[in-house]
């Protein structure tokens, strides 16, 4: 469902001139954290996750301002985005899917639980693989809580596994990147 | 299980935190129909209709809990609630979403509350752009204890189908009995002031 723009909140456009929906302030505008809030729920987060063995989580930042993994990768972590528009978001900027073997740090990861897109990453470091594992870093912003930078695959259950790889580097640098190699 | 059962379960931090790192309303009722426990909830209360009422209570309890101190919310407890009733039983999920659209400190179950409000709102404003016969929006009937009108019942049941597209169940028929009872009532009540 989209809500009506009701012109409280600062608009968000994509690189062609698409203007990105944002919920109705109004379902916002009473949710209020703080910052000592989130950074609990963010490390009662990290330690379940831990728990289930997954380890190299690291805790970014913490923020009491309300945006999520679309704002924090595509409005500057203005904006809290619906993930239900990360399809359109991705073609109106110009970017176009990638192979996972070749992603470079700022490329997207996009998240799916079935076949349901959940959310979005952005990749930070590229690092040679451990063994048949990939260990590609990604950045994510984890709903109300932190930033957490993690395992590419590392995330917790509801947000899916990394299934679409998209970069906005024009053709020809992905191919002066392939002969370089 | 019982129901308090299903309460510690879905009021318990790991359920709250595994629903808390969603990005978007259609994500978290996605999540929600994968997720066992809600599953097995709305099993029983289809089962048990009664516990609907229960459910509602159980939101009410939780709304004044809200404080920051306590550092969670309930929110997407109060979210599983909502969303449990909205596909049981609308008008209860209608109550609910008007409580919870009047509590701060929620974001999850205030925009399915919104949605829940404002789907409702909008059926309002097409049965009365629709509606030609301004008696018939009107009048009441008395069934059993309570008064039951035609626009609110009207409402309940195209938002129940509107939201609930699989649900072609208890309300549409309550309905359609419904408006055959008021039908009958209103011709009754023409034909005796007729005279």
């Amino acid at each position: 469902m989209s809500f009506q723009y009701f012109g409280l909140q600062k608009p968000v456009f994509a690189r062609n001139g698409w203007e990105i929906p944002q919920p109705n302030p109004l379902v916002l505008e009473k949710y209020q954290q703080t910052e000592d809030l989130v950074r609990i729920q963010t490390v009662a987060l990290v330690d379940e996750m831990l728990g289930k063995g997954k380890t190299g989580l690291q805790i970014r930042s913490v923020s009491s301002h309300l945006y999520d993994c679309v704002g924090m990768i595509f409005a500057n972590r203005r904006a809290w985005i619906d993930i239900e528009y990360v399809g359109q978001i991705l073609i109106n900027d110009g970017y176009q899917p990638a192979a996972k073997d070749d992603l470079v740090v700022g490329d997207v990861v996009v998240y799916t639980l079935g076949s349901k897109r959940v959310h979005v990453g952005l990749v930070t470091r590229v690092l040679p693989k451990l063994g048949k594992i990939s260990n590609t870093r990604v950045l994510s912003k984890w709903g109300k809580h932190g930033e957490v930078e993690h395992r590419m695959e590392d995330v917790p259950y509801y947000l899916g596994k990394p299934c679409e790889y998209w970069s906005e580097r024009a053709p020809h640098d992905i191919e002066r990147l392939f002969q370089s190699d | 299980m019982t129901l308090s059962d299903y309460f510690k379960v879905i009021e318990s931090a790991t359920f709250q935190l595994q629903f808390s790192v969603l990005s978007g309303l259609s994500v978290v009722e996605f999540a929600l129909s994968q997720d066992k426990t809600v599953g097995d909830l709305l099993a029983l209360l289809r089962r048990e209709t009664h516990h609907a009422q229960d459910l509602y209570r159980r939101i009410r309890y939780l709304l004044p809990q809200l404080l920051p101190e306590n550092n969670h919310s309930y929110d997407e407890s109060i979210v599983a609630y909502l969303y449990c009733l909205n596909k049981i039983d609308m008008l209860i999920a209608y109550r609910a979403s008007a409580l919870i659209w009047s509590s701060e400190g929620l974001l999850w179950s205030r925009w399915l509350a919104f949605k829940i409000l404002h789907l409702v709102q909008q059926v309002e404003q097409s049965l009365d752009a629709s509606s030609v016969d301004g008696e018939s929006d009107m009048f009441s009937i008395a069934d059993g204890t309570e008064l039951t009108n035609t626009r609110s019942l009207a409402t309940t049941s195209m938002v129940t189908l509107v939201s609930n597209p699989d649900m072609l169940g208890s309300y549409a028929f309550k309905f359609q009995l419904q408006s055959r009872r008021n039908s009958e009532t209103h011709l009754v009540s023409r034909v005796s002031a007729s005279y």
